[in-house]
């Protein structure tokens, strides 16, 4: 998977790239020291549950979410089993980085075809205790109060 | 010498009969039709050195007379006659080839002008028209998904300022001292002000490497921040006038929303509009065939994740996100108290529309 992530990080304008699975463990990754395991668990975690609600939501599977934010962007690519989610500057030529990307997510689907569940790297207490909350057997109603910020 | 003939259309006798009074006056032959129809047969079957046509017809409008007439002419020269709120409209008949757009009510001396000097100006000219009647934004998306070479002279007042463009992109500009990138920023804080556009001029150097959406993103930013700095100082100004009235008589939130939302929908390639609370519940919406319980939740859903994701990451503030269902896409944006979901043609730039939608919420509707 390093390679698939090496690829991406190589687009111009890509900071760096993780990729997470089902339960929003992150599986892979390749980003800036800056960004440790205890800062990516809960996005991985949001994207994750994110991505089961709007399947409930829509009833079909959200292929890619684009998050544009003052100082960066965040893309994630659906690849079913999990995604690639690639940390950007706002600037990005997105059409260049979506060739690359689809390629990726091919690349990451045959993965998740060859390879057993991996398991999540370097687990903290509080991820530990973060996971065992279920993500996908959340009822809708659930979904939308456990991702309200007021 | 032959009087130059003129096609004149408009669904209203009355502008028909007034402006052709006008030209008439000014030595001009003009035939003049009230049916969009009857114009495109007019001109497939006669001659004439330009056309005047509005843009909303009952039947054939002007977007079909523009399409029939260059069709049947690809050098005919055709004026448009736009009222407000009609902008994506007028980007569309750029795409097609008018000559220039003119605001509605006609103003005649406007008119007079317009007419001669197109009229000189025979075939190859520029195209010209006024910020007003379509944005800086606008002009940037069709020249650059377009990938024409031209430039773009902008004039407000005594300042003047030129962007090129070449290969999808824009390749250079100058406005004053200022080239480059600073004079695109600043040449996009202009709402007011004459353009006009030259086709397959070349530009004089490469200052600008940014791509243009990046350019538009940015230049909105920074207009943002300016404009925040502005309502800043509006309110502590507001608060030392002790006991003045703010002047804002509005309807009810439900009513303020809703036009909203219609304004939002009046962005080119935006389909359908709903806005939500932030726990779901459709505050109001202007959909077609699409669930708005479920649009809603989508909107929600992305706005709040968005959120959650961004400070991890040290992201800053969100701006805008999109989320891809099969061929829709939903572009998303928050506000303090609700969450906009607009759904996007196929054609829709997301960065295009979320820097129109960020204009209206930021001044809202019109």
């Amino acid at each position: 998977m390093e390679t698939i992530l090496r690829d991406i990080n190589a687009v111009v304008g890509v900071t760096g790239s993780f990729v997470c699975n089902e339960e929003g463990h992150v599986i892979a990754r390749l980003m800036p020291n800056v960004f440790d395991t205890n800062m990516l668990s809960p996005v991985g975690r949001t994207i994750a549950q994110t991505i089961a609600g709007l399947k409930i939501v829509s009833r079909r599977r959200v292929d890619d979410l684009d998050l544009v934010y003052d100082d960066g962007r965040l893309i994630v690519k659906n690849a079913g089993e999990g995604c690639l989610c690639i940390l950007c500057v706002k600037r990005v030529n997105v059409p260049l980085l979506n060739l690359t990307a689809n390629v990726a997510v091919k690349k990451l689907q045959e993965k998740f075809k060859e390879a057993l569940p991996s398991p999540p790297i370097e687990k903290t207490e509080t991820e530990a205790e973060a996971e065992s909350k279920p993500v996908k057997k959340m009822t809708l109603a659930e979904l939308m109060a456990s991702n309200i910020r007021y | 010498m032959t009087a130059k003939r003129i096609l004149l259309v408009d669904d209203e006798p009355n502008v028909v009969k007034s402006c052709a009074r006008m030209l008439e006056l000014e030595g001009f032959a003009v035939q003049g039709v009230t049916s969009g129809t009857e114009a495109i047969n007019l001109y497939q079957n006669s001659n004439f050195d330009l056309v005047l046509t509005d843009l909303k017809m009952p039947d054939a409008d002007g977007l079909e007379v523009l399409t029939a007439v260059r069709e049947h002419n690809p050098s005919a020269a055709v004026v448009i006659f736009t009222a407000y709120g009609t902008k994506e409209s007028v980007v569309e008949a750029l795409r097609l080839g008018a000559r220039e757009f003119l605001e509605k009510p006609l103003d005649t001396k406007s008119l007079v002008a317009t007419v001669r000097r197109i009229l000189r100006q025979g075939d190859g000219a520029a195209v010209r028209g006024n910020l007003r009647t379509m944005s800086l934004p606008n002009i940037f998306q069709i020249n650059c998904t377009e990938r024409n070479q031209a430039r773009l002279r902008l004039r407000q007042g005594k300042q003047e300022g030129n962007i090129f463009f070449a290969d999808g992109d824009v390749v250079h500009a100058e406005l004053g001292s200022r080239v480059g990138e600073e004079a695109v920023y600043a040449l996009l804080a202009w709402e007011n002000g004459d353009f006009e556009i030259e086709m397959d001029v070349p530009a004089p150097a490469r200052t600008v490497t940014a791509n243009w959406s990046g350019l538009l993103l940015e230049g909105m930013r920074r207009l943002d921040e300016e404009t925040a700095g502005v309502e800043e100082l509006n309110q502590t100004e507001g608060f030392k006038a002790e006991g003045k009235a703010t002047g804002d008589e509005k309807g009810t939130m439900g009513d303020m929303l809703q036009e909203l939302a219609k304004t939002l929908k009046t962005i080119e390639n935006v389909i359908g509009v709903v806005i939500a609370a932030r726990d779901g519940i459709v505050l109001t919406e202007i959909l077609e065939e699409e669930n708005p319980e479920k649009e809603a939740a989508v909107a929600v859903f992305v706005g709040n994740a968005a959120g959650v994701i961004g400070e991890p990451l040290s992201l800053g503030a969100f701006n805008w996100g999109t989320a891809g269902v099969g061929k829709d896409t939903m572009l998303i944006l928050e506000q303090p108290d609700y969450h906009v979901g607009l759904l996007l043609g196929e054609r829709a730039s997301p960065a295009m529309v979320a820097i129109s939608a960020r204009e209206i919420l930021k001044h809202g509707a019109r």
